[in-house]
């Protein structure tokens, strides 16, 4: 179940405990692509999505180029998930 | 009872000897760590808890200072404390992971999606190209007043839309509200899915709820209690001269008829709940007078209650 609230970028900042520049790198590169793109405002997805890149990047030394790839790769692997549930219950 | 869950021995876990230096721990954590992290292993709850498992033992002797506190057996009780709670939340007080969120119908996973060939789909899965939307839920957390009276609330989103939500007075936490077709869109000509709100209300210190009545606690003296009299009572809808009548004793309930929960004309009650209050400093002579009454009066309230 999705939380609704929205984070100002400061109020993420502080959250993940990251830089403002960083951040906005971040939305730059398309890595994070902001609940409300107009007024850069985040949500749980965002917030989730920036912890799993700083994880990858501080904890697994995961490299910058790999990381737009093993985000791709997550994200096709989401979909497929949903597209074989969707597919076997349409057969049931 | 409080059950404390015993920590499993940090180097078993981590693969190391004693011996080891921080960097071969470091090097041992990490390989660990990108084998079990839980967003490369999407839906394994195995690899979830191996993760979490890991990262407390790396947390217990990843560093040279902690390492060595740990082997001298130092008891960390904010580190024990830590792990139980690791154990009985399953680590989920820092939000969802980020697979959690696409599992749920996620914007990324949705925006990665609608950028797909179609055709794909129906040739690998034999799928209609028309297709309904998905359902999409969303958590609102509205004040206790607003719960009893009801509100109008706007809502933005994740796709920028507004949308205005009619909270019905009476509402309680849990409970749904239904919105036609503003889920996920279909695919092709399919209908949109519906979106759901689903209410989380916030407690109040003031007012607890019974069903459609609200209780609140009223603290009188003890000279209202001997005597009765009037005295003002906080409801949902302001404030109230309630009358007390004489020999109420803490606990007695009166009731303030429909200024409760729910629709108007179906509305509860008010419950006061007395709270006979003794004065804490009483002045010069009160203790006395008291006790001269005590001797003429006194009572046995276990026999006569």
């Amino acid at each position: 179940m999705k939380n609704l609230e929205l984070r100002t970028l400061e109020m993420v900042c502080e959250e993940c405990a990251i830089s403002r520049h960083y951040l906005l790198q971040l939305v730059v590169r398309e890595w994070i692509l902001p609940a409300d793109r107009e007024r850069h405002c985040f949500d749980e997805e965002d917030v989730a999505r920036i912890r799993l890149i700083m994880e990858l990047s501080d904890d697994l030394e995961v490299g910058e180029t790999a990381i737009p790839i093993i985000l791709n790769l997550l994200d096709q692997l989401h979909v497929l998930k949903k597209i074989v549930k969707t597919g076997n219950s349409d057969q049931c | 009872m409080l059950k404390m869950c015993v920590m499993k021995d940090p180097y078993l876990i981590l693969s190391v000897s004693k011996s080891s230096g921080p960097d071969e721990i470091k090097v041992a954590y990490k390989k660990l760590a990108r084998k079990y992290h839980p967003d490369l292993n999407p839906g394994n709850k195995i690899a979830e808890e191996k993760f979490k498992e890991v990262a407390h033992a790396f947390d217990l002797i990843g560093t040279a200072e902690a390492k060595a506190k740990f082997d001298r057996g130092e008891t960390d009780e904010q580190k024990q404390q830590q792990y139980d709670d690791h154990v009985k939340n399953q680590g989920r007080n820092r939000g969802p992971s980020y697979s959690e969120t696409q599992d749920q119908g996620g914007r990324y996973s949705h925006e990665y999606a609608s950028g797909m060939d179609d055709d794909i789909f129906s040739s690998i899965f034999g799928r209609k190209k028309d297709s309904p939307g998905e359902d999409e839920i969303y958590q609102l957390e509205i004040d206790f007043l607003e719960s009893v009276l009801g509100a109008q609330k706007t809502l933005t989103l994740p796709n920028g839309k507004k949308l205005q939500v009619q909270i019905p007075a009476g509402i309680s936490t849990g409970m749904k509200l239904k919105f036609k077709g503003q889920g996920r869109p279909g695919r092709g000509s399919g209908s949109p899915g519906n979106a759901y709100i689903q209410i989380n209300v916030k407690p109040s210190e003031q007012f607890k709820r019974d069903g459609n009545d609200i209780i609140s606690e009223v603290p009188i003296s003890f000279f209202e209690a001997m005597n009765g009299g009037e005295v003002e009572v906080d409801t949902v809808d302001g404030k109230v001269m309630l009358k007390v009548p004489p020999g109420v004793s803490t606990g007695t309930k009166l009731r303030i008829k429909g200024k409760g929960a729910g629709k108007e004309n179906e509305r509860g009650h008010h419950l006061a709940l007395i709270k006979v209050v003794m004065p804490k400093d009483p002045p010069p002579g009160f203790k006395e007078s008291i006790a001269q009454l005590e001797k003429e009066f006194n009572y046995n309230p276990r026999i006569f209650s």
